[in-house]
C-alpha cells in the first residue's frame, strides 16, 4: 500500500541534486547523483514495520539509516547526522580556538546555503556550549538585480529566525558602483575580481561600523580544497602555504577572518540545511561563471565522485605545504622604489595603507580604489 | 598545438630555425622541421643535465678518465618519455665519443628495464627493439650502455609478506603471522582492487626497486623519465591523495636520502611537455616500441584512477590554459620537502617521513559516536544489532595484530581498498 502525504521536487542546482519528499524522507534521483543513497531506492514507501538490523544507522545502531554520509559513506540516521556535524563543527571551533568569552562575532551572510547553516550552526553552539558570542548578521548588497535581491529577502527573514541583528552593507554606498554597473562597463569575464575585492573591504568596513572585529563565513571544506588546487594550478607562492588557513589576520588588520566550516563538506552542509528545514536562497550569482575555478570544482567533483575522501585529502596537503626558504636578494635593504610623482615606495610589507582610503593594501593604492 | 603531417614548402611554412626545411611540428607557437624539433628536445634535456659531471671526458686512455666518470642509471619505465629519454641520452653518447679521438663519453649508462605488471614477453621484445635501432650490442658496449632487466617478481618473492589493516577509528595494523606469500608482482597488484590505489602502490613499489638497485649496485645518479606534463600530473596526485608534502621531496628537491645514503635524482624531460614527447617519439619511429593503455575516453568518469583525471583535466584545459602544466611544476620546484630528521617516525609501507600524526588527524575531525537511543522503539532496535551477526561480524583485528605507523597517503590508499586491508611485500 502507497503512503503517499506530500510529493515534490527539490532543486538544487549547484549540487544537481535532485529528489523528492516523501514522508519528510528525503529520495534522491539515483541516475542523476549515485554518490548520495538515502533510505530507499524507489520512491515508494511501504508500511512501517521493524527496521532490518542491516538498515540501522551504524552510529547509533538504533534508528534507521536515510543517508550515506558524503565525508565517508557512513550510514546514518537524522539524529546522528545533526548531531555529528555540529559536533564536528564544535570542535573546529574549540582546537583552533577561533573565539573568546564576550566577543562580538559578524557572520558573513548571503542568503545561500552555507551562510544560513552557519548562521544556525553559531546560534545552536552558542546557546549549547555557552561560548558568550554576540552574533550579528552581515550581509553585503552588490547591487546585481535579480540574485543579490532576493537573497536579501532571505537574509532578512534570518534575522527574525534566529532574532540576531542585521547589517546590510552596499557597494553603492561605499564605491558609488553597483555590480551591474561594474559590469556593463568591464564585462562579465573579470566580475569576480572586482567583486572579491570590493567584498572583502565592504565586510570589514561593515564589520568596524558595527564594533565588530571578528567575522565568520561559510568557506566550506570544497571552497578550501578548490583553493589549494587553483593556487598550485596558478602557480601563487604568496598565497599557497595559507591556502587552508582557519584565520586570516594580517598584521594591521583590524577585522580577523574565520572559516568554521573549514572541514564541513558542501553536500553535507545542504543535507544539514534540509534536515533541519533551514530557509536558504540557492540560486547562483548571475556572473558566476569563473572559467578557471569552474575547471578546478569540475575536476574537484570528479575526484570526490572517485574517493569521497578527496576533499579532506587535499586540504590535508595544502596543510603541508611549505615553501623553501628564499635567499636574501642583494642589497634587498638598501633598494627604494622612488616613483614618478617623488614618492617612495612602502614595499611589500604587511600592514600598509592605502593613501587613499586607508584600508590595508599592499599597494601605495589599494585595489578598490583603482577603479575610481 | 601540433601540426600534423607534413607542410607544403611554402615561404611561410619553412622551419623557424634552420629556414630550410618544411615545417612538421608547430610547438609553444615556433614552427620546427623534424631536425631542429629533435635538437629542441635533446637541447632541453642537456640543459637538465649540464654541468662538468655528464660532460664529455678528454684522455688518452679509458684508464686515464674511469674514475672521473659517473654511473648513470636510468629506470626506464615503458612509456613515451622513457623512449623519449633513451634516444636523446643514447644520441648525447653517440656524440660525446665522436667528438675527437681522446673524447670519452661523460657517463656510464646503465638502462634499468622496469616493467612491474607488463608481461615479461613485452619488455624482454622492447629490449631487443631498442638494442637493435642503436646499432646492437657492440655498439651499446662502445658507448658504455648497459642494459639490465629488473626482476619486480624475485623482489616481492625473497621477502616476506604482511598484512596492513585499517580500522574505521583510523588506526593502522600489521600482521605478520600466517600471511599467504606474494609471488609475483602481477599477483600483488590483482589484490588491489581500486585503480587509483593500485596506482599509487605500484609507485611505491617502483621507487623501492629503484632504491634497492641503486645501494646494491652502488649507484649514486638517477634520472627519471618523467616529462612537465607527467611531473605535473604526480604534483597534483600527491595532493589529492593527501601526501603534499611528498611533493618538495620527490619534485622539488635533486637529492633523496635512502639510509643514510644521498642518491642525485633528475628530470631530465621535464621542460618537455607530453605532446612533444608523443611527437618525438613519432618522428623517431619508436612509439610503437611500448604499448600505453589510451582506452581512458571510454571510461566512466568513477572507474578512472586520480592520475587519469588529473590527467583529462589537464588535457582538457590545454587549449585555453597551456600554461597550466608548467606553472605546476615550476611550484612544485618551490616546495620544500618534509624535514628528514632522525626522530620522525617512517611509514612501515612507503618508508616516507610522517608528519602530524595521521590518525590524529583524521579522527580530530570525525566524531563516530552516534546519539543514544530515547525511546523504547530505539533501545528494542538497539538490543536486536547487538544480538546479530552484524555486530559480532563488526571489525575484528586479530590479537596478534600489532600497531604500526604509516603516513597518510598510504592510510588513504588503503582505505580505499575498499577492504580496507593490504597485502605488502616486507621490504627491507
Amino acid at each position: 500500500m502507497l503512503n503517499f502525504v506530500k510529493f515534490f521536487r527539490i532543486r538544487d542546482k549547484r549540487l544537481r541534486l535532485v529528489g523528492w519528499i516523501v514522508h519528510n524522507t528525503f529520495i534522491v534521483d539515483k541516475p542523476r547523483l549515485r554518490t548520495l543513497e538515502f533510505a530507499a531506492s524507489s520512491t515508494i514507501v511501504k508500511m512501517k514495520g521493524p527496521v532490518k538490523v542491516g538498515a540501522l544507522c551504524e552510529l547509533c545502531h538504533c534508528r534507521k539509516a536515510v543517508m550515506r554520509r558524503p565525508k565517508n559513506l557512513q550510514k546514518l540516521c537524522k539524529v546522528c547526522f545533526i548531531a555529528v556535524f555540529e559536533e564536528e563543527i564544535h570542535n573546529t571551533i574549540t582546537r583552533e580556538k577561533l573565539f573568546h568569552r564576550g566577543e562580538s562575532v559578524a557572520i558573513g551572510a548571503s542568503g545561500g546555503k552555507d551562510s544560513t547553516v552557519l548562521a544556525a550552526v553559531m546560534k545552536t553552539l552558542n546557546e549549547r556550549y555557552d561560548y558568550g558570542l554576540h552574533l550579528v548578521l552581515l550581509s553585503i548588497d552588490e547591487g546585481i538585480v535579480g540574485y543579490r535581491d532576493d537573497s536579501l529577502a532571505t537574509v532578512k527573514r534570518n534575522r527574525a529566525q534566529y532574532g540576531m541583528p542585521l547589517e546590510i552593507v552596499s557597494y553603492k554606498q561605499l564605491y558609488d558602483w553597483t555590480m551591474d554597473e561594474i559590469v556593463a562597463c568591464t564585462g562579465i569575464k573579470s566580475s569576480c575580481t572586482y567583486c572579491g575585492v570590493f567584498r572583502r573591504q565592504a565586510l570589514d568596513r561593515g564589520a568596524l561600523k558595527l564594533g565588530i572585529h571578528h567575522i565568520v563565513t561559510g568557506h566550506n571544506a570544497d571552497d578550501m580544497a578548490e583553493t589549494v588546487l587553483l593556487n598550485l594550478l596558478r602557480g601563487d607562492t604568496a598565497r599557497i602555504e595559507r591556502s587552508v588557513s582557519i584565520s586570516t589576520n594580517s598584521t594591521g588588520s583590524p577585522v580577523k577572518r574565520s572559516k568554521p566550516f573549514k572541514y564541513a563538506y558542501e553536500k553535507e552542509i545542504v543535507l544539514y540545511a534540509h534536515y533541519r528545514k533551514l530557509d536558504y536562497f540557492s540560486t547562483e550569482c548571475t556572473y558566476s561563471p569563473q572559467a578557471f575555478r569552474g575547471t578546478a570544482r569540475t575536476l574537484l567533483k570528479n575526484l570526490e565522485s572517485v574517493r569521497p575522501s578527496s576533499i579532506l585529502d587535499i586540504i590535508r596537503s595544502g596543510e603541508q605545504f611549505r615553501l623553501k626558504p628564499r635567499g636574501k636578494k642583494r642589497n634587498a635593504n638598501r633598494e627604494m622604489e622612488v616613483r614618478a610623482d617623488g614618492s617612495v615606495s612602502l614595499g611589500n610589507r604587511d600592514g600598509n595603507r592605502c593613501e587613499r582610503c586607508g584600508y590595508l593594501s599592499t599597494n601605495r593604492i589599494c585595489k578598490a580604489c583603482i577603479p575610481s | 598545438m601540433e601540426l600534423y603531417g607534413m607542410c607544403s614548402g611554402e615561404q611561410e611554412d619553412l622551419c623557424g630555425r634552420c629556414r630550410k626545411h618544411a615545417t612538421i611540428v608547430v610547438s609553444r607557437k615556433e614552427h620546427f622541421c623534424k631536425d631542429c624539433f629533435l635538437k629542441f628536445i635533446r637541447v632541453k634535456q642537456r640543459k637538465q643535465m649540464k654541468g662538468d659531471l655528464y660532460k664529455v671526458k678528454f684522455g688518452k686512455s679509458e684508464d686515464e678518465i674511469k674514475n672521473k666518470t659517473v654511473n648513470l642509471l636510468f629506470p626506464f619505465l615503458f612509456t613515451q618519455s622513457s623512449l623519449v629519454l633513451a634516444d636523446a641520452l643514447i644520441y648525447w653518447l653517440k656524440e660525446q665519443v665522436s667528438m675527437s679521438s681522446k673524447a670519452h663519453v661523460g657517463f656510464y649508462l646503465t638502462i634499468f628495464f622496469l616493467g612491474l605488471d607488463k608481461p615479461l614477453e613485452n619488455v624482454k621484445q622492447c629490449m631487443s627493439s631498442l638494442e637493435s635501432r642503436y646499432g646492437g650490442a657492440e655498439m651499446l658496449e662502445e658507448l658504455h650502455i648497459s642494459f639490465t632487466l629488473a626482476d619486480g617478481d624475485t623482489f616481492i618473492s625473497s621477502n616476506g609478506s604482511q598484512e596492513y589493516l585499517v580500522s574505521t577509528a583510523n588506526e593502522a595494523f600489521c600482521i605478520n603471522e600466517n600471511v599467504p606469500k606474494l609471488k609475483t608482482l602481477h599477483e600483488f597488484f590483482s589484490n588491489i582492487g581500486n585503480p587509483s590505489s593500485k596506482e599509487y602502490f605500484m609507485d611505491i613499489v617502483k621507487d623501492l626497486i629503484i632504491g634497492d638497485y641503486c645501494l646494491k649496485k652502488h649507484f649514486s645518479h638517477v634520472v627519471l623519465p618523467y616529462s612537465m606534463s607527467e611531473l605535473a600530473i604526480s604534483t597534483l596526485s600527491y595532493t589529492v591523495g593527501g601526501s603534499g608534502e611528498r611533493i618538495g621531496a620527490v619534485i622539488g628537491s635533486k637529492t633523496r636520502e635512502e639510509n643514510s645514503n644521498t642518491f642525485d635524482f633528475l628530470y631530465p624531460l621535464r621542460d618537455v611537455l607530453q605532446y612533444e614527447i608523443e611527437k618525438y617519439t613519432d618522428l623517431c619511429g619508436t612509439s610503437g616500441f611500448v604499448n600505453e593503455n589510451k582506452g581512458n575516453a571510454l571510461k566512466s568518469v568513477r572507474s578512472k584512477s586520480m592520475n587519469e583525471l588529473i590527467g583529462g583535466y589537464f588535457g582538457s584545459i590545454q587549449g585555453e590554459y597551456p600554461e597550466a602544466v608548467s606553472t605546476v611544476v615550476k611550484i612544485a620546484s618551490k616546495l620544500s620537502g618534509p624535514p628528514n630528521k632522525k626522530d620522525f617516525k617512517k611509514c612501515q609501507i612507503c618508508h616516507n617521513v610522517v608528519l602530524d600524526d595521521p590518525e590524529r588527524w583524521i579522527n580530530g575531525l570525525t566524531v563516530l559516536e552516534g546519539v543514544p537511543p530515547s525511546n523504547e522503539e530505539e533501545i528494542e532496535n538497539l538490543r536486536r544489532y547487538k544480538e546479530s551477526s552484524f555486530a559480532k561480524e563488526k571489525e575484528c583485528i586479530p590479537k596478534d595484530a600489532e600497531r604500526v605507523t604509516i603516513c597518510y597517503g598510504c592510510m588513504v590508499a588503503i582505505k580505499s581498498t575498499g577492504s580496507s586491508c593490504l597485502y605488502w611485500p616486507t621490504f627491507v
